[in-house]
């Protein structure tokens, strides 16, 4: 499918229409977007500086990262629905803008990377695996989750 | 997908995440000190 024919139908799908139509309805879902942001944030925040030995050190990593992830699929599936919905308000918009495709990009890196990679390896016993490996995930993590929260500030000031 | 392979992908992968992002970064604060010169000589 052509990505801009998604966007131009975004940008006139029913959605737009509530988005563009009602502040206040954007403004709710806008506020959902950044508190699942705050939880996203948080969550990759706690499981990958206990993953350096920063935080929570008295709580086993396994269950640290446990937890953490649970929330941070909450968080995720929050952020993707509301920033579709915020999206068709600027849907042309956005297409043009070379932040928003490095959002995207890093965006879709974090999700592979946490899926894929870090979720996989860390259900071994943390004991197991080489302590420079944990630590060079951790790093990895904060910094696409980082540098998807920055593009997406960035979107506004391009 | 043994646990020896995923490591090994793991720490590759990082590497590669932490040093482009560097780059990312490193290349806009070049823009921003080229824009500060371009104002201010």
């Amino acid at each position: 499918m052509d990505v801009f024919a998604f966007f131009q139908w975004l940008d006139t799908s029913w959605l737009a229409s509530i988005s563009k139509a009602y502040g206040g309805v954007f403004a709710v879902v806008q506020i959902f977007h950044l508190l699942a942001m705050l939880m996203l944030g948080g969550m990759v925040l706690a499981g990958d500086l206990r993953l350096l030995g920063v935080l929570l050190k008295d709580v086993p990593s396994e269950v640290v990262i446990e937890n953490t992830q649970k929330w941070f699929n909450v968080a995720l599936v929050v952020l993707l629905l509301s920033g579709i919905f915020m999206s068709s308000a600027v849907a042309i918009k956005l297409y043009y803008n070379s932040f928003f495709w490095a959002k995207m990009a890093s965006l879709a890196f974090g999700i592979f990377f946490v899926y894929t990679i870090r979720r996989p390896l860390l259900r071994y016993d943390h004991s197991t695996i080489n302590p420079w490996t944990l630590r060079l995930i951790a790093v990895a993590s904060m910094t696409t989750w980082f540098v998807v929260a920055a593009s997406g500030r960035w979107i506004g000031f391009s | 997908m043994g646990q020896a392979t995923l490591e090994k992908i793991a720490a590759g992968l990082s590497v590669v995440v932490i040093v482009a992002a560097v780059w990312f970064y490193w290349v806009q604060i070049l823009d921003v000190l080229e824009l500060l010169e371009m104002a201010y000589g």
